[in-house]
């Protein structure tokens, strides 16, 4: 009798590893999607970027580059549920979208969860940059209210209307790709735009970000490298894609968000990483 | 036909009992049990001191499916707000005590249950933190494998030793 029971504890572990190993292999193909039709990302490259070690956050901080966002003070209060709301909008055919994407999942992922994540890359017509497709997901959070929206897809063709308070959001804050406004500082004007809350804005992509863009044209390491490149930048793989920029953007946008949900979870909000950026962003000019 | 009479059915000698007066003092499964669970208590203890310094870090490689770093510092490294790595030190010490030779021939009854319930509830433990490797962090790490073969190991040890430790406490009623 008790020789059974171990064999029941063997056989939950077989089951356990041989699912995994058999699920993984079948789909973690790491490569890029060429169709319009994306595939579901493979659970290794979720993983990879959704679980970045709090010492990679913490190791990295600021490195050293400015703020991302422009600060606010005195916008009305960008709220879904009584919770903070953060707004995207992007277009799928857009590389410093796709850029920016892989940053947004690592950081949102601190507060909530992603489901349905499709793995795609920007138009197909210029170097493709691998990435994620938010169009089809979902996102669950305690803490913030995300939502995305894509423009237009891959081959620049209508995708999402905005609904007219994003566009409003969008008009005041990002301005169109010819017209500034006074939170953009006449330059960066553009997708990818991102509102957190409304008291932290971006439009366009930081400009330390920029320089990720050549290694990963053309697909660069794969999807599943870049990721674990991202959650380890001291990786070969990660310094020859600069995948310290995508952790610094994460921190960035963590820790807007974090001084927009009054630093919840304390978890995230309260670690080395997210305060070094928190301070950078404290002692940024606000406008109002 | 030929069915003993009374008398002498009780003149045959019984069975031998498990607690035969025979039991060395030591037994394989009770040095396995003791070992495993000095051997869990060190990995446990490295496991605790990574968590809470910045001094002392992991030595395990970062590749492939491997990666100390992505599962000791994930949010599955908690359980009810405390860390696994600190649950995992008091198992091992509760473990080692009733690991020890004198407890592990206690008259007590209790005991033996105790240490089949501590076993048993390990090893359903570490198929969680299994499962959560696998399946939401994504990684497997080292050290971690270690303690959960230790586990293992202690597991069948106690499951498949449980006439003997029952044997023990028999026996130290008897010599009571």
């Amino acid at each position: 009798m008790s020789w059974v029971a171990v064999g029941v504890v063997v056989i939950v572990v077989a089951v356990l590893v041989i699912v995994k190993v058999t699920t993984s292999n079948s789909s973690a193909s790491g490569g890029v999607s060429s169709g319009d039709d994306p595939a579901a990302v493979p659970a290794q490259v979720v993983a990879a970027i959704t679980k970045i070690p709090l010492s990679t956050f913490n190791a990295v901080g600021t490195d050293g580059q400015a703020d991302p966002f422009v600060e606010t003070k005195d916008q009305p209060a960008l709220a879904q549920d009584g919770l903070a709301r953060v707004v995207y909008v992007g277009a799928e055919y857009c590389p410093y979208c796709a850029i920016l994407r892989w940053s947004l999942v690592a950081a949102l992922s601190r507060f909530g969860t992603f489901k349905g994540l499709k793995e795609t890359s920007s138009t197909a017509d210029v170097a493709p940059i691998p990435t994620f497709a938010f169009l089809g997901s979902t996102y669950t959070s305690k803490y913030i209210r995300f939502t995305p929206y894509e423009t237009s897809d891959r081959n620049g063709a209508a995708l999402q209307k905005l609904p007219a308070k994003v566009e409003k959001l969008y008009t005041t804050y990002d301005g169109t790709a010819t017209t500034a406004t006074k939170f953009t500082g006449g330059s960066q004007s553009g997708i990818p735009f991102l509102d957190i809350a409304n008291e932290h804005v971006s439009s366009g992509d930081a400009a330390f970000l920029d320089p990720t863009i050549d290694p990963l044209a053309g697909g660069g390491p794969g999807m599943l490298r870049i990721a674990q490149a991202i959650a380890h930048p001291n990786s070969t793989v990660a310094k020859a894609i600069d995948a310290t920029a995508f952790v610094v953007e994460a921190n960035y946008i963590t820790a807007a968000i974090c001084r927009s949900d009054g630093g919840r979870p304390s978890s995230v909000c309260a670690t080395p990483g997210v305060r070094a950026a928190a301070k950078v962003m404290a002692a940024a000019k606000k406008i109002s | 036909m030929f069915a003993l009479p009374a008398r002498d059915r009780r003149l045959r000698p019984f069975p031998a009992a498990p607690g035969d007066a025979s039991r060395p003092r030591f037994s394989a499964r009770m040095l396995i049990t003791l070992g495993s669970s000095v051997a869990g208590l060190g990995i446990a203890s490295y496991l605790t001191l990574a968590h809470y310094t910045s001094v002392v870090s992991l030595v395990c490689p970062n590749s492939g499916p491997i990666s100390c770093d992505a599962v000791t510092t994930s949010s599955e490294s908690y359980l009810f707000g405390i860390p696994v790595a600190v649950l995992g030190l008091v198992y091992f010490v509760v473990v080692l005590v009733f690991a020890l030779p004198p407890v592990w021939r206690a008259r007590h009854p209790y005991v033996a249950p105790a240490r089949l319930a501590l076993a048993v509830g390990g090893i359903g433990f570490v198929c969680y933190l299994l499962y959560a490797e696998l399946y939401e962090v994504g990684k497997l790490c080292l050290w971690c494998t270690g303690v959960h073969v230790l586990t293992l190991v202690i597991f069948i040890a106690v499951v498949t030793g449980w006439d003997e430790t029952v044997a023990y406490s028999r026996e130290g009623d008897a010599a009571t």
